[in-house]
């Protein structure tokens, strides 16, 4: 029974994603695996956000029927469009693909069943989910005003726990075990993803697999703080990313605005799981001005790259008013971005520079993925094709970001806030790092067809 | 502090409910140590608060006591950590001052003569104890036992 009703909560979950995706995919052919991985991201968005808002004026079960209705609402008008197309090509790599795929799932829903939640998994997220099950599906709103739980983050936004809450809600329970088969399908939408790169890259036969080959070569995204079976928010915006950076890069080669409005909601949909999200918005946004700037500057494109922005800006700028209306704490671990903090933190880059390198070659945490990537990296730039200096900036600019942002931090030790916090942000790049060591190592790269 | 409790979250799920929260508080040597909390807290009113008093602000202690905090939903609980080398102990995530503090949780720590003769202690395994508090003294008191 419990796994019926889990069942249709996905269902739902996905049917909404469906409506959604098909809303705002460019008019081509779409594979069900393009399909499945859009509709799981912009799903649990839908679910949640519907239930943080409508949570408003309505909680229990009127609640929980409403977002039903409204994700088969969605899924109706999406799926009166429906042009799913399966994918082809050659067969014997797709069989390949298919059970290489298979593992890796059977491995990471095992290790998520075996091991319990991670601490940001459960003193989080898992909490406001528990608690939102406990109120009727709605997150109380002394939680958020609480002093004595302010390190649950009450300011970190909430697709994640109104998601699992979602969940709790069919199951009629709030369940620490089976919360956890939810990430296993963050996974599945990443491999997904990854075909879609394989179909963007032009990449055929063995190739195909080499990004998911790598992905399991690195033990932080399989366990750990942050990997894709700890219950955390990291995996999940990694997810996110991957998706919102392959959707750009589609748009850099094909110019389709419809590709640029998909990038900008799938980075938006991140700004509303973690508030790193708004990091990853910021750099999907200054990569699509680059482009506009490296190739035409005409009022009309300009547009395009604010249509694609608006929905970022308009999560941000909701959950910011929010959070002042609630008085949510504002728990500062970092000083404010000013010149002369910067100049008087100077000493510390020396210091950061030599951690983030320590911790890019930890072999135990990374395998020998971002000296692969490096590699790709310079590979890339050698090339000298100006679409693909996409993928090298979308590692690039967030790392630089996450890396300096230490020189302001208020932590008595910003070494140990380093320490205990940069691995978690390098997993939210990693699926793009993967995906432009795949994309290096094809002899065919995407703008080149 | 997720990093210093990394080994925690490598245990193995009892596939339970609780299962995260069970393997948390196996400092506490309990059988269903999430149930038994609860239903220990279950008689604290909602509107009055708790405060979680250890020997220790190890990260094991620390990760006992935003357990019990989880379980203790709705009701807020602060903790005081006794040892500060040398500094005066401090309640650390205070509880808000219309939730007045009339309960205390004394995890490996021993609990002042004069409330261990006090009616309604509750023993939560051999670790733990909720002891009745109407009136406060300085917090250095429940330390200095």
């Amino acid at each position: 029974m419990d796994f019926l009703l889990l069942t249709i909560a996905l269902l739902l979950l996905l049917l909404a994603g469906v409506g959604i995706s098909l809303w705002l995919l460019p008019k081509r052919p779409t594979s069900a695996a393009e399909l499945f991985a859009l509709s799981f991201l912009f799903g649990s968005a839908t679910v949640s956000m519907a239930s943080f808002l409508l949570g408003f004026v309505i909680s229990g079960n009127r609640l929980r029927w409403s977002v039903a209705l409204l994700c088969v609402a969605i899924g109706w008008n999406g799926i009166r469009q429906l042009r799913v197309k399966l994918p082809h090509g050659n067969l014997h790599s797709s069989k390949w693909l298919f059970v290489l795929a298979a593992t890796q799932l059977t491995v990471v829903a095992w290790l998520s069943s075996v091991r319990v939640l991670g601490w940001d998994g459960l003193f989080n997220f898992e909490i406001k989910a528990r608690l939102a099950f406990l109120n009727g599906g709605v997150l109380p709103l002394e939680l958020l005003s609480d002093p004595s739980r302010t390190w649950t983050l009450q300011g970190y936004p909430l697709l994640l726990p109104l998601t699992e809450s979602w969940f709790y809600g069919w199951l009629g329970r709030a369940d620490q075990h089976f919360v956890k088969l939810l990430f296993p399908l963050f996974f599945a939408a990443a491999l997904c993803l990854f075909s879609v790169g394989n179909r963007l890259s032009g990449t055929r036969s063995w190739r195909q697999l080499v990004p998911m080959l790598l992905i399991f070569t690195v033990p932080s995204l399989l366990i750990g703080d942050g990997s894709a079976s700890s219950g955390y928010a990291d995996f999940p915006l990694a997810v996110f990313y991957l998706a919102s950076i392959i959707y750009l890069a589609e748009f850099w080669q094909s110019d389709d605005p419809t590709a640029l409005r998909l990038a900008g909601a799938i980075a938006a949909a991140g700004c509303w799981l973690k508030q790193e999200g708004a990091i990853l918005w910021f750099c999907v946004m200054a990569l699509t001005a680059l482009r506009f700037a490296l190739t035409r500057t005409s009022w009309r494109d300009w547009k395009q790259l604010a249509k694609a922005a608006f929905p970022g800006l308009l999560i941000i700028a909701g959950w910011q008013i929010f959070a002042r209306l609630v008085s949510l704490p504002d728990i500062n671990q970092f000083s404010p971005l000013r010149f002369a903090t910067l100049r008087s933190n100077l000493w510390r880059i020396p210091i950061i520079a030599e951690a983030v390198l320590r911790e890019l070659t930890s072999w135990r945490h990374w395998g020998l993925l971002w000296l692969v990537v490096l590699a790709a990296i310079v590979w890339l730039f050698w090339q000298r094709s100006r679409s693909e200096t996409l993928l090298p900036l979308a590692i690039l600019l967030p790392l630089a970001f996450y890396s300096s942002i230490y020189v302001f931090s208020l932590w008595p030790s910003f070494l140990t806030h380093l320490e205990s916090s940069f691995p978690r942000l390098l997993i939210q790049i990693s699926l793009v790092a993967v995906w432009t060591a795949a994309v290096a190592f094809q002899p065919r790269r995407f703008g080149t067809n | 502090m997720a990093k210093l409790v990394a080994p925690n979250q490598l245990a193995r799920s009892s596939g339970d409910n609780y299962a995260t929260t069970d393997s948390y508080l196996s400092a506490l040597e309990l059988p269903h140590a999430s149930k038994q909390v609860q239903l220990s807290v279950s008689n604290v009113p909602a509107d009055e608060a708790m405060v979680f008093i250890a020997p220790d602000s190890t990260p094991e202690t620390e990760l006992v006591y935003r357990t019990i905090s989880y379980l203790s939903w709705p009701r807020q609980v602060g903790v005081l950590h006794c040892a500060q080398n040398g500094a005066a102990p401090a309640l650390l995530f205070k509880p808000r001052e219309d939730k007045p503090v009339r309960w205390l949780l004394f995890y490996r720590h021993q609990v002042p003569a004069e409330l261990s003769a006090l009616p309604g202690i509750k023993e939560i395994g051999v670790h733990l104890k909720l002891v009745p508090a109407r009136e406060l003294k300085e917090w250095t008191f429940y330390c200095s036992q």
